[in-house]
C-alpha cells in the first residue's frame, strides 16, 4: 500500500522494540513490524527503547538495540539508566561516553519497575553527567511522580526531561510545572484532552510538545491525528509533530560540543 | 495508487466534507475531576465542523453528576438552538427515581429517543431496579441507550438487560477500553448490542478486532468530546487497517440506521 504524501515529518519520542513482558495478543514487536507501520503511519524517525531494557536487564537491552537497529538511520537508541552504586551499568563518565559513541539520543528510566528512584540520593551523580552532555531523560508517567519529577528539574535545569504517557487528566499539575521549568516535555499519545493544542498555543507552550505514540501498545494513527486535525498553525503542526524534538537535540548537541 | 482515500484525508488533516460523520458520544459543559480547556457547546460545534461531523449525539455533565432536571434541560435548549446538528441524549439517575417519570415525559413531548446512562458517582448497578421504569419506556418506544461502560462490571449487568429488553438499542460507550472479549461475547450473544468506539487508550488493533468480532455493522463511532479530542478519536478509525466502506460504516452509516437518521 503506497504511503500517503505527508506534508509534516513525524519524529515519534515513545516507542519500545522487542518482546514485552506485557504484550498483548496482536501487538507488534519485531523491527520489520516496527518499520512497517512507521510507514503505513507517515512517521518518519523514532526514537526507540528495547523491550529487554525495561522488562529484563538494561546492559543487556541496551546493547542488543544498538545491534538490533544499526543500519537504519532514522531509528535512535535510547538506553534505560540505574543508579550507578550497583555498578550494573559502567560509572556515570563511562556510561556517558559510550552512548555519545553509540549514537544514543536520548536515556529513559523506569523507576518503580526497577526498584530506584530518581532523588539525588540515589541517581543524581548520574543526572548531573547527563546533564553535563545534555542527552535528554525520557520517563514514562506511569514510572514516576509530580513531585519527582519537579525535584529532578529543580536540581539539573540544564537536563531535558520528557514524560511520557501523560493522560488527558493532568493539566492541573502540569501547568503549574511547565510555568517553572523550561526543560520540562510531554509527548503526545494519551495527552489526547480536547482542544489541547490551541490552548498551549495561547500560552506560548507549543514548543514543550512532543510527537509520541507509545507504540506498539497504542495505534500511532490516533496521535498522528492529534497533529494533521488539529486548529494550530502548519507551522506549530511542524513543530510539535517533530521540530520540537530535532530542536532538543541540535541546541544540547551545539552545546555539548562548544 | 492509493485506495484509502479516507486514511489520506488524515495524514493531510482534510475535513471529511462529503463524508457522513456522525458523533455517538459527546457531552457539554465541565467535569470536576480535572480541566478542561473548551467545553462550550459553541467550542464542540467548532470542532466538529473542522473535521466535517455532521451530527452530534450528546449528554449534560451536570445532568450526569448531579443534577438531571437541569442538565437535561441544557441538551434540550441546545437541541433548539442547532436544528439538525445537536442531538440530545437524556440523563437518567437511579439514585433520584422520584424524578424518572418526568424525564420520560420530556421524551415523550420532544420526541426524544435516545438515553445516557452513566453510573458515576452514585454506583447503581445498570441492572438495578431503579432503572426499569426507563427500560420498560424504552423498549416500548425503540430507543437508543448510551452505556458508560468499564469492562466486565459494566458489561455484565447490561446483558441482562438486552436479554430482558430486546427492542432496546444498546450502544456500549468506550467499547473494549479493558476486558475487551467481554464486548464481543455481548455483542454475539445479543443483536441488539451495539459497540462505541471512544477510548482515550488508542490500543493498537482495537477497531480492526471490533469489526472482525462484532461486525462492521455493530460498530459506532463517537469522539468523548471535550474529555477526549475528536482528532484524536477519529484517527483510530481512518488509520485503521480495514476498508473504507467499513470505515464509512463506522462513521456514520451504522449510527444513521441505529438513530433512524433522515439525513444523507
Amino acid at each position: 500500500m503506497q504511503r500517503p504524501l505527508s506534508q509534516l515529518s513525524f519524529f515519534d519520542c515513545n516507542c519500545i522494540l522487542g518482546k514485552r513482558a506485557d504484550r498483548q495478543e496482536g501487538e507488534p514487536y519485531s523491527l520489520e513490524e516496527l518499520l512497517r507501520d512507521m510507514e503505513y503511519f507517515c512517521i518518519d524517525e523514532a526514537l526507540v527503547v528495547h523491550a529487554l531494557s525495561k522488562d529484563y536487564d538494561p546492559a543487556i537491552g541496551n546493547n542488543t538495540l544498538c545491534q538490533l537497529i544499526a543500519g537504519h538511520d532514522n531509528l535512535y537508541p535510547v538506553w534505560a539508566i540505574l543508579p550507578p552504586s550497583t555498578a550494573e551499568l559502567p560509572t556515570p563518565e563511562q556510561f556517558i561516553a559510550q552512548a555519545i559513541e553509540r549514537g544514543v539520543k536520548a536515556f529513559t528510566a523506569f523507576p518503580k519497575l526497577h526498584n530506584f528512584s530518581l532523588a539525588e540520593w540515589n541517581i543524581g551523580d548520574l543526572l548531573a553527567q547527563m546533564e553535563l552532555a545534555r542527552i535528554p531523560l525520557l520517563v514514562p508517567f506511569s514510572e514516576t511522580t509530580w513531585s519527582e519529577i519537579e525535584s529532578v528539574c529543580a536540581k539539573h535545569p540544564d537536563l531535558p526531561i520528557v514524560i511520557q504517557t501523560v493522560n488527558y487528566r493532568q493539566l492541573r499539575f502540569l501547568l503549574p510545572l511547565w510555568e517553572k521549568h523550561r526543560q520540562l516535555y510531554v509527548d503526545l499519545s494519551w495527552f489526547s484532552i480536547c482542544s489541547i493544542l490551541p490552548f498551549l498555543a495561547k500560552r506560548n507552550l507549543i514548543d514543550r510538545l512532543l510527537f509520541g505514540t507509545n507504540y506498539p501498545s497504542r495505534t500511532p494513527g490516533a496521535a498522528v491525528t492529534m497533529v494533521t486535525y488539529s486548529e494550530a498553525s502548519e507551522e506549530q503542526k511542524q513543530r510539535i509533530a517533530g521540530g520540537n524534538l530535532r530542536q532538543i537535540f541540535k541546541q544540547n548537541e551545539g552545546k555539548r560540543m562548544s | 495508487m492509493i485506495t484509502d482515500s479516507l486514511r489520506q484525508s488524515a495524514i493531510l488533516g482534510q475535513a471529511l466534507e462529503d463524508e457522513l460523520v456522525i458523533d455517538a458520544h459527546m457531552h457539554i459543559n465541565r467535569y470536576h475531576n480535572f480541566f478542561m480547556p473548551s467545553a462550550e457547546i459553541t467550542d464542540l460545534i467548532a470542532n466538529a465542523k473542522r473535521l466535517g461531523i455532521k451530527r452530534l449525539f450528546a449528554s449534560s455533565m451536570l445532568a450526569i453528576r448531579n443534577d438531571a432536571i437541569a442538565g437535561n434541560q441544557e441538551v434540550l435548549d441546545a437541541h433548539h438552538n442547532y436544528p439538525g446538528l445537536f442531538e440530545p441524549y437524556l440523563v437518567v439517575k437511579p439514585n433520584y427515581p422520584d424524578e424518572i417519570l418526568a424525564i420520560l415525559e420530556l421524551s415523550s413531548k420532544f420526541s426524544i429517543r435516545q438515553f445516557k446512562l452513566h453510573d458515576d458517582a452514585n454506583g447503581y448497578p445498570y441492572d438495578h431496579k431503579n432503572y426499569f421504569p426507563l427500560y420498560e419506556y424504552c423498549n416500548t418506544n425503540k430507543c437508543v441507550i448510551l452505556f458508560h461502560t468499564y469492562g466486565k462490571m459494566h458489561v455484565l449487568p447490561i446483558q441482562n438487560i438486552a436479554r430482558s429488553f430486546s427492542a432496546i438499542k444498546l450502544l456500549l460507550g468506550h467499547s473494549g477500553i479493558i476486558d475487551e472479549n467481554c464486548y464481543y461475547e455481548a455483542a454475539r450473544q445479543h443483536e441488539n448490542v451495539y459497540l462505541e468506539t471512544c477510548n482515550s487508550m488508542a490500543w493498537y488493533g482495537l477497531i480492526e478486532r471490533m469489526v472482525s468480532n462484532a461486525g462492521a455493522e455493530r460498530v459506532i463511532f463517537g469522539s468523548d468530546m471535550p474529555f477526549m479530542s475528536p482528532d484524536q478519536q477519529i484517527g483510530r478509525v481512518l488509520f485503521a487497517r480495514i476498508s473504507d466502506e467499513t470505515k464509512r460504516k463506522i462513521l456514520g452509516l451504522n449510527a444513521r440506521q441505529l438513530f433512524e437518521l433522515d439525513i444523507k
